[in-house]
């Protein structure tokens, strides 16, 4: 096993490590986002599929969570392409998920009197509708579709304000580390907030960018020799790359104690929480030095399914058959009890290697 | 269910002229019985063209759609297909003859559907609505695109998501004018120590040493030269207590350090400027003994403290980058720091060239190998000599590794000075609360709205102050009966005792989810003058009207030509024409596309900034075009081309070495300056890899010749380049020539394809197609094919190359003009041309070209037509 996933070692059994997956998409700078996407236009993520699919059970549909505010941090996008805004602070995603009071007022506030809003403008709405042509009725039509399905969402949003939001025993730090160098800290503090998520099914879909920029770490006291970004393009130099590796092992390390949270808790239904939660972690880079987004590195752990093992995917010898990271992404699919034809290029599965 | 909803209301349209359907004379259907029927009757419907009926219901828009077709399928040639049988050039001519006069007599000029509000327009239309600073957020959908233009009153769809923005965005842009009471927390002053060790350092930015932190770097960018606190952010806004510890080390000659506390906001970028970022305070570090700096500094909430060395060892780039000049001067100034720091330590020079360098080698990691080869010792100091041209070169070769080599020489400074040293830091606040300056604009835009009270009632007072306002809204006056809606939803509201701020907030909200706020151009019958005021400004600035255009439509002056004119002309000189300028040119010509397209590597190496200049270039000569408004024939010949260093290199045009775009005069009659040959359109015609003549001749007929074609039969497969260089483009396009059923289309598409192959995919000039090879891990460009760009125009007009497609068009540039009207029209009314539009076209571009044909005066034309003044 790689030195870099060395803190996984004792969780052996709850994880599988992939090599050579990856979309067959365009390499290239800013193409790092189509790793939950499959392609470089416009497109849904992987985790918003699932999102639709499931998310009206939970309080938040999905959630997309990542650490300080480093500017394009965004990997999950909606059917329409459009980038699914990040909660980066601890205190922003803990008063999100478990707020109270005031905040909670002003809400029940506002949906309720969004209802005499609505109201008003489907009033309005009538009115014009009868001075118009047919042809512009039929375009208001739409008008009168949307309003009414917010209607429906507000609703829904009222009666989940009625259900007291769940307590949680967890103490805030008194100050958001948000600044760039401080992001190893506050990834420890994400992961704890989302692993209470999930245990109170305020959500079953999340999506957590770690951000890799010109941070320069202070590890175990010692502050690397340059920013995390000038280590990424390292060019072969061994002294980088081991730094390079030491931050990578930090975030590793931070994976597994997440890791090891879900395998301590439980999900509403009593079964525990790593077992019915797939976890994916990996990166949409495949050779950060040279901005290579093949072959990316894998682990998927949790969701019941057959771990343990190195999957190492040939790809000197590719043929029809080789699995893409979509076909991984289409098994999970599968097991939450979706129907998906295809992801991207993607159009089996990864069934054979996982259950 | 509240309301009873009746979607398709048989409502007959009202301002139609006529009432029964016109029957087919006998001419037209005796044609069509013979020519026509045996593939357009019910059954076969071929090309979803159904015509076997024998009137025609001019009410009915799907009837003045197919016949507009009909019309123009015949008139092009196109129809009857080339195998069946054709009628006698006095049949068709007779047709045709009959069909142009009743179109012209039956479709009125006019046809757009109701348009909602689009993005860009949404936007601006909330802000000066309200008088707030609103914009939508990254998440807001965007719009879907038809005939070519996001503004189109049809293809313009309300989704739930949108609506549920709409929702949402109706609160926030409310709170910005009337926000809610906040309860004033009172937040207890606390302090903040902050030791060395808990400073954010970017790169070298600093050094911890001797339980110090030091700095050396004077640059501008904040990641390149500053320090802030790890953990101190200003929880509230206020006044807050600062004390620094600072001493100077090793500052020689006289030199006094100066340091600077800047406010930054912690969400913002680390590569923000210093110059960017407001200065709270100046100490001067006189002494290397460490001293106290106080100062009483204000911040927004959200924001902490900067340190940055302002006249250090290092610095030296915010001018030239200011200036243009900064690569060659800072090169210069980073060779200077090193000869100079060799000058004075012969040592650490052998030290430095005997390490060399390698591609990685940056900051720290390149230092400490210098300083282990000072330690070493076997460094041959004696025959190191600054000033020869050994050095010199080398001097200039790390020179060129610009902020690899500045790092490695902040290092150098850490230990040689002069520097800052940083003891400690400690805040301690907040002393006072202040109202931040978000606040402030906030009390004051509060204050405008809600105005006086003057002792009149609740009703009283909510009408006078909502009648403006929605007036404003809705771009026209409003009705009593509506305004007393929403008086009405504010009065309920505060009677179920909520405050009267809550009650107006609640009609705002109301009032920007109405369609009447969302929608325009919906009411039936010929536009009236604020109809009119709307068009016009959304058409030239994508917002709502002004003040001025809002009185001249309440007075009913609009409707004056010369007001019109006047009006037309004052708002092509406003500044915010450049909200119609990016809109419009960028979907014209797809400038919106370029940042898609990423052109192959091996052509060249393509960054944002050559992206920047080719966008650049043509969005300042439409914009002289405008302003100056000159001939329509400027956009095909000028004699003048906006320039930097990157598009000159395009085009292989000698030019200084600055990226500020110039204007530089050139005679007409050449190879650039024109749309035809801007690296903008050509690379938009491409896909960065490869050239498509058809691609290219197709888009030239849409947006330049004003003759769309139909997109090719299902059953044609794309043409694959071939790239080995055996066959040519041509000999595989030459298919075309030889099927009846391509070469319709195609003598019209391939010439101004084929005209245009010696542009490359991102514009450059070439006479033999590339082909590729591998040399070992490189990858050579070698001439394969040569170009051949001759072909035949319709007419018979024999192309050579690009500059005869240029003199075509200059010479026949009413083809242009009609193109480029039916595009302003489509564009400012939110429909396709109808048959009716076209003949009005035809008449502005004849009447424009009689008085000098001008950019603005076509524009005016434009506007005062029917086509503009009718729905």
């Amino acid at each position: 096993m790689s030195p870099v996933l060395k803190p996984l070692e004792d969780l052996r059994k709850d994880f599988s490590i992939f090599s050579g997956l990856d979309h067959r998409a365009p390499n290239g700078h800013k193409n790092w986002k189509n790793y939950l996407t499959g392609k470089s236009t416009p497109s849904i993520s992987f985790d918003q599929i699932a999102a639709k699919a499931i998310g009206e059970q939970t309080r938040f549909e999905s959630l997309q969570v990542t650490c300080g505010s480093f500017g394009d941090s965004l990997m999950s996008f909606t059917k329409e392409g459009i980038p699914l805004p990040a909660i980066d602070r601890p205190s922003v995603l803990y008063k999100h998920l478990f707020s109270s009071g005031t905040d909670k007022a002003r809400m029940d506030y506002l949906l309720d009197s969004g209802g005499s809003v609505l109201d008003l403008a489907l009033d309005e709405a009538s009115t014009l509708q009868r001075e118009v042509t047919n042809r512009d009725a039929a375009k208001l039509d739409e008008y009168f579709t949307s309003v009414r399905e917010v209607e429906k969402k507000l609703q829904k949003r009222r009666e989940w304000l009625k259900v007291p939001t769940p307590k949680v025993d967890f103490q805030l730090p008194e100050f958001d580390p948000v600044a760039p160098d401080l992001s190893l800290e506050c990834e420890s503090i994400m992961y704890n907030l989302m692993a209470l998520a999930l245990e109170t099914d305020s959500t079953r879909v999340i999506s957590f960018l770690l951000p890799g920029q010109g941070q320069v770490f202070t590890i175990d006291g010692e502050k690397l020799s340059a920013g995390y970004h000038g280590l990424s393009h390292h060019g072969n130099d061994p002294a980088k790359i081991s730094e390079f590796n030491r931050v990578g092992q930090e975030h590793v390390m931070r994976f597994g104690n997440f890791l090891r949270q879900l395998n301590e808790k439980k999900d509403i239904e009593g079964k525990p929480l790593l077992d019915t939660t797939a976890v994916l972690f990996g990166s949409g880079m495949g050779d950060s030095n040279t901005h290579n987004n093949s072959q990316l590195p894998i682990v998927l752990a949790g969701g019941a399914f057959k771990h343990g093992a190195h999957h190492d995917i040939d790809r000197e010898n590719e043929s029809k058959s080789t699995p893409l990271l979509g076909d991984l992404f289409l098994t999970v699919l599968e097991s939450m009890g979706l129907e998906e034809d295809s992801f991207a290029k993607a159009n089996r599965n990864m069934n054979d290697y996982l259950l | 269910m509240r309301h009873l909803l009746l979607p398709f209301l048989a409502v007959h349209g009202l301002s139609q002229s006529h009432a029964a359907p016109e029957p087919l004379p006998d001419l037209a259907y005796d044609f069509i019985s013979e020519y026509c029927i045996n593939c357009h009757d019910d059954d076969s419907a071929k090309g979803d063209m159904v015509l076997d009926g024998d009137s025609i219901n001019w009410s009915d828009w799907h009837d003045a759609e197919r016949w507009t077709k009909v019309h123009a399928m015949l008139e092009s040639g196109d129809m009857p297909p080339e195998k069946e049988d054709q009628p006698s050039a006095t049949e068709r001519a007779a047709l045709l003859d009959w069909l142009d006069t009743t179109l012209t007599e039956n479709v009125q000029p006019g046809g757009t559907v109701i348009r909602r509000l689009n993005r860009q327009e949404y936007e601006q239309t909330v802000s000066d609505t309200l008088g707030i600073p609103f914009s939508v957020p990254n998440s807001f959908p965007p719009d879907t695109e038809f005939h070519g233009f996001d503004n189109i009153g049809e293809g313009l769809i309300l989704s739930p998501p949108l609506m549920e923005q709409y929702v949402h965005l109706a609160t926030a842009a409310a709170d910005l004018l009337l926000p809610p009471a906040k309860k004033t927390k009172e937040i207890a002053s606390q302090s903040y120590p902050i030791g060395p060790g808990d400073f954010t350092l970017n790169f070298t930015t600093g050094h911890e040493i001797d339980g110090i932190l030091r700095m050396v770097d004077s640059r501008a960018p904040l990641a390149r030269s500053s320090v802030w606190p790890n953990r101190f952010e200003a929880r509230a806004s206020g006044i807050y207590e600062v004390e620094v510890d600072l001493s100077a080390f090793k500052a020689t000659q006289g030199h006094v350090p100066i340091v600077h506390l800047l406010a930054r906001n912690t969400a913002n970028s680390a590569f923000q400027k210093t110059y960017e970022l407001k200065t709270l305070a100046t100490f001067k570090v006189d002494s290397d003994a460490p001293q106290t700096f106080r100062a009483s500094v204000s911040l927004e909430r959200g924001e902490t403290v900067v340190i940055h060395y302002e006249n250090g060892p290092v610095a030296g780039d915010q001018v030239w980058v200011q200036t243009g000049q900064e690569k060659t001067k800072y090169e210069a100034y980073i060779a200077q720091l090193l000869l100079d720091a060799f000058r004075e330590d012969p040592a650490l020079g052998a030290a430095w060239m005997k390490v060399g360098y390698e591609r990685s080698f940056r900051g720290w990691s390149w230092w400490d190998k210098i300083e282990k080869a000072l330690q070493q010792g076997d460094l041959d100091v004696a025959s190191f000599d600054p000033e020869s041209p050994e050095v010199k070169a080398f001097a200039d070769q790390m020179s060129k590794r610009g902020t690899n080599t500045v790092e490695t020489i902040d290092c150098m400074h850490f230990f040689k000075g002069p520097g800052v040293d940083i003891h400690q830091m400690t805040f301690t606040g907040p002393t006072r609360l202040i109202d931040d300056e978000a606040t402030l604009a906030q009390k004051k835009r509060t204050g405008r709205f809600l105005k006086g009270r003057d002792g009149r009632d609740d009703r009283s007072y909510t009408q006078a102050t909502l009648r403006p306002t929605l007036d404003k809204a809705f771009r026209r006056p409003v009705s009593d009966a509506q305004l007393e809606k929403y008086v009405s939803i504010a009065l309920t509201h505060i009677e179920k005792g909520h405050s009267f701020e809550e009650g107006l907030h609640l009609a705002l909200r109301a009032s920007l989810c109405s369609p009447r706020f969302l929608f325009r151009e919906y009411r039936e019958g010929p536009m009236d003058t604020f109809d009119l005021a709307a068009r016009l400004s959304y058409f030239l600035t994508t917002g709502p009207p002004d003040a001025i255009l809002r009185k001249h439509a309440k007075e009913g002056t609009l409707n004056d030509p010369a007001v019109l004119e006047a009006q037309t002309r004052r708002l092509l000189q406003h500044n915010k024409v450049k909200f119609f300028l990016d809109s419009f040119t960028g979907q014209w010509l797809d400038l919106r596309l370029l940042p898609q397209i990423m052109p192959d590597t091996r052509l060249l190496n393509w960054t944002e900034k050559d992206l920047d200049a080719i966008t650049a270039e043509t969005e300042l000569f439409v914009s002289e075009i405008l302003r100056e408004n000159h001939p329509l024939e400027t956009f095909i010949d000028p004699d003048f081309i906006y320039l930097n260093k990157r598009n000159a290199k395009l085009y292989d045009i000698k030019f200084a070495n600055t990226e500020e775009m110039t204007r530089v005069e050139i005679p007409r009659g050449g190879l650039r300056g024109g749309l035809l040959t801007q690296a903008s359109v050509l690379m938009a015609t491409a896909n960065g890899v490869d050239t498509q003549p058809v691609l290219r001749g197709a888009w030239m007929l849409e947006n330049i010749f004003g003759q769309p074609t139909p997109p090719p039969p299902s059953n044609v497969p794309a043409i694959e380049p071939d790239t080995t260089g055996a066959k040519s483009i041509r000999e595989l396009l030459d298919r075309h020539k030889e099927d009846a059923s391509c070469a319709s289309c195609h003598l019209r598409i391939d010439p101004p394809g084929f005209a245009l192959e010696n542009f490359d995919p991102i514009g450059r000039w070439r006479e033999f197609y590339p082909v590729y090879e591998k040399k070992g891990d490189k990858i050579i460009t070698l001439d394969g094919l040569p170009v051949d760009s001759a072909s035949v125009m319709p007419d018979g007009t024999p192309l050579a190359d690009a500059l005869d497609l240029k003199r075509y068009l200059s010479e026949n540039i009413d083809i242009f003009s009609r193109c480029l009207s039916d595009k302003l029209l489509t564009y400012a009314t939110g429909r396709p041309m109808n048959y009716g539009d076209h003949k009005v076209i035809e008449r502005v571009v004849a009447d424009v070209a009689a008085q000098g044909n001008g950019f603005a005066d076509l524009i005016v034309a434009l506007v005062q037509s029917e086509s503009f003044r009718n729905r």
